[in-house]
């Protein structure tokens, strides 16, 4: 996959600059329903975020319960894992 | 690396979005309505708070003063 060459961190970032481009799209899509390329460009977006969710999920464990099904380890990483929110080492690891 | 600070210049909107303005009836408010054209790249669009070049309106003015 394309965005298997980015660290922790690099990953987190696309997932937020995707993620936002996503909603600013929905934002324009909601004014304008019938702009073919704006929906397309909004939708190809929407692909791209959920296919970087699915790799973090597959790497990190799962930023949404969406993804949640993701891990391969047999048990709910889910709860064992990072939250978001939980300071990290530099290397993206618990500190 | 261009920051949002930069205001882009955009001739096409400047030479014709006021075209036809002085026969619209007063007292009413408009809106240009938005077109779709380029979009900037993802992560300075997540840095300037918008997809949309045109849309870039970084605030420059500063507390008590008009500019």
């Amino acid at each position: 996959m394309m965005k298997n060459q980015l660290s922790k961190a690099q990953l987190l970032r696309y997932i937020d600059e995707v993620s936002f481009c996503v909603v600013d799209m929905t934002l324009y899509c909601d004014t304008h329903p019938d702009d073919e390329e704006a929906i397309a460009f909004c939708q190809e977006n929407i692909r791209l975020r959920k296919e970087a969710l699915d790799e973090y999920a597959r790497l990190y464990g799962p930023l949404t319960v969406d993804y949640a099904d993701r891990s391969s380890s047999g048990s709910w990483d889910w709860v064992n894992q990072p939250w978001p929110w939980e300071p990290t080492s530099r290397r993206g690891g618990r500190c | 690396m261009e920051n949002c600070r930069m205001n882009p210049h955009y001739p096409n909107q400047q030479a014709s979005m006021f075209a036809g303005v002085d026969r619209l009836p007063l007292a009413m408010v408009y809106c240009p309505m938005q077109k779709f054209n380029t979009t900037l790249e993802l992560g300075k669009a997540l840095e300037c708070g918008t997809i949309f070049p045109e849309l870039v309106k970084p605030f420059l003015g500063k507390r008590g003063a008009g500019r």
